[in-house]
């Protein structure tokens, strides 16, 4: 049984200590707190505290707006950095020291500022620069443009018109009395035009106007000529880039704070989750009310440590009730554990279920390791994961996957050792080296491309077993829930059924006479299925449909172990591919040095790609054998994840 | 020698006509990934499986094409004498998987691209989302079985 037994825990004492009683569970990290706020509607008493738990998130949300804002000028937090380097061990006196250094108002008021100023300059610029383009048609007009304006008489107007009507709008304007009209000049599509008429000819103007769909535009009244204009505007430019330049020197004056912004990011991250869990609680005016869920392994040492530090406090421990939604802890041992991650992406499984990693792990990394077949990849991976553990500290959650890769790649090894595959062939295709080509010959005892046909069957055969030992998982889950009948009737025959048709398929292909008696064995569990699978059914007729059908779902065993036969198709493929890369290598004359560069550049690309492509396709083929083939058979998800209340420094560790 | 190109242009057929299938498939399948990767990052995991699961078909033609490969003698060994009748046997073998992999393929690809709806609004569901798109492979993996039994029944 691989998923941790949980227990309930209800922690009840007097306000005077529940900060610091939430402050040890906080550090501990051993508990999930559950929301209780449905169930005690009024009696939450925890937001007549607010006040602290405002300016934690108040604080919280400063330390982010100036480290996401002076981010943009240079101090992004490299984490790859951080987990290589270890986090800063932070003790109580480095934070009050950091916090009594660091005036944190004063430096987000001056991040506000220089925000505002930024974001202004740039409106600004971008303004100017859509006044010039505005403009710059009209440059050719030699008036001041603050003189476009209508006088006593006359009107001015300037605007643009299409191409197509320019002509016929100029030459209807000049014969029209009392108008003046000059043509600004025109781009591909349309003109541009000045025009001066008296006011007497109004209505015959606009007649014109309207006719050939002249849109008016306004120009800002300047007292200078376009082109001044546009001089002045591209000065003001200029003058907003040096501004913008100077701004960005202060904000990166202010990044020097980086390691105390850090420091004081995780600080106020964790204090406004403290604060906030609060909200989660019930009491009285005096006492406060907590519940949650801890491994059961934990729960004794916590109620002792708890009761121990505090005497006004209670703790009950208690098994979960029927029908309790319980979170979910895998409990596994240090070589199954890594293979979790391939279970938590399909979802946990609810806790009267079954933890399905123990059972798969050894088939994902066979599998795996089938899907590339190549000792030299193995070795690749291998190191890269070992380089990884080696060099980043990581959480658990990216431990456990650099583990996996560690476990996949000491299983390729092997395997590729046994399919004789190093780098492809590059071993065989070495000049020399005999003693290496017959230490590989040794070890190796079936190659995947000469006996492709035995790979295939060995692939089928593979899927078999699995699916066999899928049914077999729920047989024994069966038989622990005390479905006896389940287990016999319909889990069993099947299990006797499937192994029984190989002979018969052999047979089919060629392989000799087929002993009648498989065939016997098959038709007996196939009329236990029809008469039994729909027992629940007291309609006789009905109980025989489903039987009918559930043996018509016996075609999915069928699909099921055909879909492994992608472990052969990859398993080929990158022996393939890898063959290809070497060839392209010897093709190259090894005359040169440039030649010689050349080897080296296509074999260590190549490789590197086929590799990269090879060990994708292999996890995603590799877990969907497991999600889409295994699952199926016996695995249901539906579980909640454990979110334990805990302390998360993203830079920082607590001393 | 006609026998044998016939013989191969089959197998062809069935490597390209399903791998075109699980490319279209999983091209609307990985679009939609994309769409949801934009919003929420961290479910990258969990589509995968969605995106790759229309790939069996361009697996499934070439292993014909594979199959068909050795029972011309292609992988080793001597090549058969090919008639064109034997050619066209072959080649009419190899249509069950190539037809039903690229129309299986593309329509897995739509059902996964819906079920890239239920990872952004149900991810608790995802899985049987998955079981939906499996649902369709079904036929890809009847046509197989066809093809290698009529690859199998092919007398040389």
């Amino acid at each position: 049984m691989s998923i941790a037994r949980m227990k309930k825990i209800h922690i009840t004492g007097h306000n005077s200590i529940r900060e610091d009683a939430v402050g040890l569970l906080h550090q501990w990290g051993a508990v999930q707190v559950n929301d209780l706020r449905e169930e005690f509607k009024d009696k939450n008493y925890f937001e007549n505290n607010g006040e602290k738990k405002k300016t934690g998130e108040d604080n919280l949300r400063k330390v982010t707006f100036i480290t996401k804002f002076l981010e943009r000028f240079g101090m992004k937090t490299s984490m790859l950095k951080v987990m290589s380097e270890g986090k800063e061990v932070v003790s109580r006196s480095r934070l009050e020291e950091v916090m009594n250094r660091l005036d944190m108002d004063g430096l987000y008021g001056k991040c506000r500022e220089l925000e505002k100023l930024l974001r202004q300059t740039d409106k600004n610029r971008v303004k100017a620069h859509e006044r010039i383009s505005q403009l710059k048609p009209w440059v050719a007009m030699r008036v001041k443009l603050a003189e476009l304006q209508d006088t006593v008489k006359t009107r001015v107007k300037t605007g643009t018109v299409d191409l197509k009507d320019y002509d016929e709008l100029i030459t209807e304007l000049r014969n029209n009395p009392g108008t003046e009209v000059i043509q600004v000049g025109r781009d591909n599509k349309s003109g541009y035009i000045f025009l001066v008429y008296l006011k007497t000819v109004d209505g015959v103007v606009d007649e014109l106007l309207k006719k050939h769909e002249f849109n008016q535009v306004s120009l800002p009244l300047e007292d200078l000529e376009p082109e001044g204009f546009i001089n002045q505007l591209e000065n003001s430019i200029r003058k907003y880039d040096k501004q913008e330049e100077e701004l960005v020197k202060k904000a990166e004056g202010l990044t020097s704070n980086k390691q105390y912004l850090n420091i004081l990011y995780d600080y106020y991250v964790n204090f406004s989750e403290r604060e906030s869990v609060g909200d989660f609680m019930a009491g009285t005016s005096s006492s406060f009310f907590l519940s949650g869920w801890i491994e059961g392994k934990n729960s004794n040492k916590v109620k002792k440590e708890l009761e121990s530090k505090f005497r006004e406090i209670e703790v009950f421990l208690a098994d979960p009730q029927k029908g309790e939604q319980v979170p979910i802890v895998f409990e596994n041992n240090r070589l199954v554990k890594p293979l979790e991650f391939v279970t938590d992406l399909y979802g946990k499984p609810e806790y009267s279920g079954i933890d399905p990693t123990p059972y798969f792990a050894l088939f994902f990394l066979l599998f795996f390791a089938l899907c590339i077949t190549d000792a030299g990849y193995g070795i690749l991976l291998t190191l890269a994961s070992l380089f990884v553990l080696k060099k980043y500290k990581m959480g658990p959650g990216g431990t456990r996957f650099w583990k996996l890769g560690l476990y996949g790649g000491i299983t390729t090894i092997v395997v590729g050792a046994l399919m004789g595959g190093w780098f492809g062939n590059t071993i065989d295709i070495l000049p020399g080296f005999q003693g290496l080509k017959d230490i590989k010959g040794a070890i190796m005892i079936m190659d995947p491309i000469k006996s492709s046909q035995t790979f295939l069957y060995f692939s089928f055969l593979l899927g078999l077993i699995q699916v066999m030992f899928g049914i077999a998982v729920k047989f024994y889950m069966d038989i622990r829930d005390g479905d006896i009948a389940g287990a016999f009737l319909d889990e069993l025959p099947w299990f006797i059924c499937l192994p029984c048709f190989v002979p018969i398929i052999i047979g089919f292909f060629g392989g000799g006479p087929v002993s009648g008696a498989w065939g016997a064995v098959v038709k007996v569990c196939l009329l236990v299925v029809l008469l039994f699978n729909g027992r629940k059914s007291k309609n006789i007729i009905l109980r025989l449909v489903k039987g009918t059908y559930r043996i018509y779902g016996g075609i999915d065993y069928m699909k099921d172990i055909l879909s492994y036969s992608r472990l052969f198709a990859l398993g080929l493929g990158t022996g393939i591919m890898a063959m290809a890369v070497n060839n392209m290598v010897t093709l190259i004359p090894s005359g040169s040095i440039v030649g010689v560069v050349f080897m080296v550049l296509i074999f260590v690309g190549g490789h590197t790609f086929n590799f990269v492509m090879n060990l994708l396709s292999a996890y995603i083929h590799t877990s969907r054998l497991q999600y889409v083939e295994f699952f199926t058979k016996f695995y249901e998800s539906g579980g909640q994840e454990f979110r334990p209340f805990m302390e998360r420094r993203k830079f920082t560790e607590a001393s | 020698m006609e026998g044998l190109v016939i013989a191969l242009f089959g197998g062809a057929i069935a490597v390209f006509l399903a791998g075109t299938g699980s490319s279209i498939g999983i091209g609307y399948a990985g679009q939609a990934a994309n769409g949801l990767l934009s919003e929420e990052p961290e479910k990258f995991g969990t589509m995968l499986l969605l995106v790759a699961l229309p790939g069996t078909q361009g697996i499934y033609g070439f292993l014909t094409g594979f199959l068909v490969m050795n029972k011309v003698g292609l992988t080793g060994g001597e090549i058969a004498a090919v008639s064109v009748i034997q050619g066209w046997q072959i080649l009419g073998a190899c249509l069950p998987i190539a037809v039903s992999g690229l129309f299986s393929g593309i329509y897995q690809g739509k059902v996964c691209a819906a079920g890239i709806g239920v990872a952004a609004k149900q991810p608790g569901d995802v899985m049987k989302a998955v079981i939906y798109g499996a649902l369709v492979e079904t036929y890809a993996v009847l046509a197989l079985v066809i093809t290698i039994f009529l690859l199998n029944g092919v007398q040389l």
